[in-house]
């Protein structure tokens, strides 16, 4: 019921932003600054996320524009709040656009607005670049029960970290061929379409390297209590345990986990990342979870200096994915030599090395997903998060 | 077998917290007749309370258990005072209870969820070990805790509606609210201790929910399992309500390793409609003329 109403609010949406675009036209402005757009959380619950993103992609463009801007030009971010609502998503989007007339936008990092702005941008043709998991973002055809074939791609939407499927692997590729581990149960909730799909992409990975997931087991979206599901899992006695939730499901699952005195691996999400610490304690020990990067990666060293000097606060992780996703449109419209978002949005297609802070970014045309881009394994031992290897790729399914 | 054994323990624990909020609730519709959707709401601030205390003043179970408790007891009153003695008063009718109720539950969701909403509030850690081992099986302690806490909050409270004087007038209002005022009961005092009460009963609630599962705005949405379980008992009836809520939790509990989390509240919430079909008393309530 809601869906329908969304989709047939978002339809008119499109209507009503379409017969606009007709007589409002795209035209970029010649001289000034160039604009580029941004929209984030920077309210709601995942207004830490935006917040930092946007730190790290103003230390950015200041960078840029301290060392003389490109092309003889200044960059100018232009950022509006969405909320962590896919309408206000999609409002802004379509306001950067008509009204503020940016070269190229940097989206939020929450699925659902993702898959509501993608659609838009495929009408307004100003490339969007975020880092949403959900495959769906850039390819809307994806089927999660067959993931060879991503089907048609969004020309004007662009990722920047693994997907869902791409992050479920990185997991699922370490227990196997780091851990040794052969036989695994799941536990998730499959309303979140973010568990979901990690779910089911660690599945698919785990069967292609030709061992077993033993039992897949769901819950409800506000169920606390998972004991019935994990007696069921210590009965099955799998070597590993993915659980790929929010993280105080995540949580929870850990310490009722521990109570039934589970002997199995814990897996997890990026979710396992802090504050993870702080809620589960020391009941997620011993669970391995990847995440974008290791804060005791020495590489990242000189950021700390540099943004700890601008915000007198130290990055944490979307400081340094606002840094790197804004760079990443600058450089694609340095390639360009031009503010038209047309020419930009093919630079960003050909990207095949973009060096980042997080990686090295390649974009694959067929999906507009990165390619092979490293994650680092880290793990829980006496309630803290420590790094078990950096920069890690599994073995190809 | 011991896997189902193990599976009725996980249930039974689960039932106690069910057991504990269907008594809380069933009480004010023992005496108001009308559906007190704002118990959640005394749940609620309950749970951030009892973490606040915890966290930053006593790191004592005991002693923050008590102070949480009594909170809700006056968190209780004074919901009491404010939104339903006015309407009360003016003898409105009970859906006008119903929908306060209602509206108070939700308001202090959106206070929560627009204040703290956006942080992971996580009692302290009272124990090193939180479970028993016996054998092959498995008890938590803190079920076990939420287990006892609400059989013995069980017992007082009957005594205390049994053999009290307060108790006995409780009981006089809850057959009729308006006789007793004619024979000199001050009433308002009744519907008041009542409500502490079954703010009590609302504050333990939280202060375990929210030890258990760490405290979020929603939490309060959880008492809606202790509500079915309050109607199923057959409403009004307190032991009912306790017979249910440890039923309601062994079957869940079952149901869901067998059937599956998505199966499961399709099974349950079809067999209540069920069984209110054939009993709409409950399995052991007296029929009621008013309901709300």
């Amino acid at each position: 019921m809601k869906r329908n109403l969304f989709i047939l609010m978002l339809m008119l949406l499109l209507l009503f932003v379409t017969s606009t675009l007709v007589f409002a036209g795209g035209k970029q402005e010649q001289a000034g600054p160039i604009k580029i757009g941004m929209y984030a959380d920077l309210s709601a619950a995942t207004a830490q996320w935006g917040t930092d993103a946007e730190k790290g992609a103003k230390l950015r463009v200041k960078e840029v524009n301290e060392a003389g801007g490109i092309m003889g030009r200044k960059i100018e971010l232009i950022v509006y709040d969405c909320k962590l609502s896919p309408t206000e998503a999609v409002k802004a989007y379509t306001r950067l656009v008509q009204e503020d007339k940016v070269v190229a936008v940097y989206g939020s990092l929450i699925s659902n607005t993702g898959l509501a702005v993608s659609p838009v941008a495929e009408q307004l043709k100003v490339p969007v670049v975020a880092r949403c998991m959900d495959e769906r973002v850039t390819t809307p055809d994806f089927d999660p029960e067959h993931p060879e074939n991503p089907g048609r791609v969004n020309p004007y939407f662009f990722l920047l970290q693994p997907s869902a499927f791409q992050q479920a692997a990185m997991i699922a590729g370490y227990a196997i061929d780091e851990l040794g581990l052969n036989t695994f149960a799941m536990l998730y909730s499959p309303a979140n379409a973010y568990a979901l799909y990690l779910a089911k992409g660690f599945e698919y990975y785990v069967k292609k390297r030709g061992k077993k997931i033993v039992g897949a087991f769901e819950f409800q979206a506000g169920d606390k209590d998972y004991k019935s599901q994990l007696t069921r899992i210590k009965e099955l006695n799998p070597d590993g345990l993915f659980i790929c939730n929010y993280v105080t499901q995540n949580a929870n699952a850990v310490k009722q986990a521990r109570e039934l005195g589970l002997k199995t691996t814990f897996l997890g999400n990026n979710s396992w990342y802090k504050p993870m610490d702080k809620v589960a304690g020391a009941a997620a020990d011993g669970g391995y979870f990847p995440n974008n990067i290791s804060m005791d990666d020495p590489t990242l060293k000189p950021f700390f200096e540099k943004y700890e000097k601008e915000y007198g606060v130290e990055p944490r992780l979307h400081s340094f994915s606002g840094y790197d996703d804004v760079g990443f449109i600058i450089e694609a419209i340095k390639k360009a030599q031009s503010t038209d978002p047309q020419k930009v949005r093919d630079a960003m297609e050909a990207t095949t090395e973009f060096k980042g802070l997080i990686g090295t970014i390649h974009i694959d045309p067929k999906t507009h997903r990165p390619v092979d881009l490293p994650m680092s394994i880290l793990y829980f031992d006496g309630a803290q998060i420590k790094t078990a290897r950096l920069k890690y790729l599994p073995k190809k399914p | 077998m011991h896997i189902i054994f193990q599976q009725l323990l996980n249930g039974l624990s689960l039932g106690g917290v069910y057991a504990l909020e269907a008594v809380g609730f069933g009480l004010i519709f023992n005496v108001l007749k009308f559906s007190n959707f704002s118990h959640s709401a005394i749940v609620a601030i309950s749970a951030y309370f009892g973490f606040f205390i915890s966290r930053y003043l006593f790191p004592n179970f005991a002693v923050t258990l008590l102070m949480t408790a009594i909170f809700g007891g006056l968190i209780g009153v004074v919901i009491e005072k404010l939104i339903f003695r006015p309407i009360r008063l003016k003898n409105a009718p009970l859906t006008l209870f119903l929908v306060n109720s209602i509206t108070a539950a939700m308001l202090v969701q959106q206070v929560f969820a627009a204040t703290l909403g956006s942080d992971y509030y996580t009692y302290p850690e009272f124990m090193k070990e939180t479970a028993w081992r016996l054998g092959a099986f498995t008890v938590s302690k803190t079920y076990v805790i939420m287990l006892t806490i609400s059989a013995l909050v069980l017992l007082f409270l009957s005594y205390i509606i049994r053999k009290t004087k307060i108790g006995i007038a409780i009981r006089a209002a809850s057959s009729d609210i308006r006789t007793p005022s004619l024979m000199g009961v001050n009433v308002d005092f009744i519907v008041s201790v009542a409500f502490f009460l079954a703010g009590i009963l609302g504050g333990i609630t939280g202060y375990l929910l929210g030890m258990t599962y760490s405290v979020d705005p929603f939490i309060g949405s959880m008492i809606l399992k202790g509500i079915i379980a309050a109607i199923i008992g057959g409403i009004g009836s307190l032991g009912g309500g306790v017979i249910a809520g440890l039923l309601l939790g062994a079957t869940e509990s079952l149901l869901i390793s067998q059937i599956g989390a998505s199966l499961t509240p399709i099974v349950v919430y079809s067999s209540i409609i069920i069984l209110l079909l054939i009993r709409p008393e409950g399995i052991s309530g007296k029929r009621f003329i008013v309901k709300a």
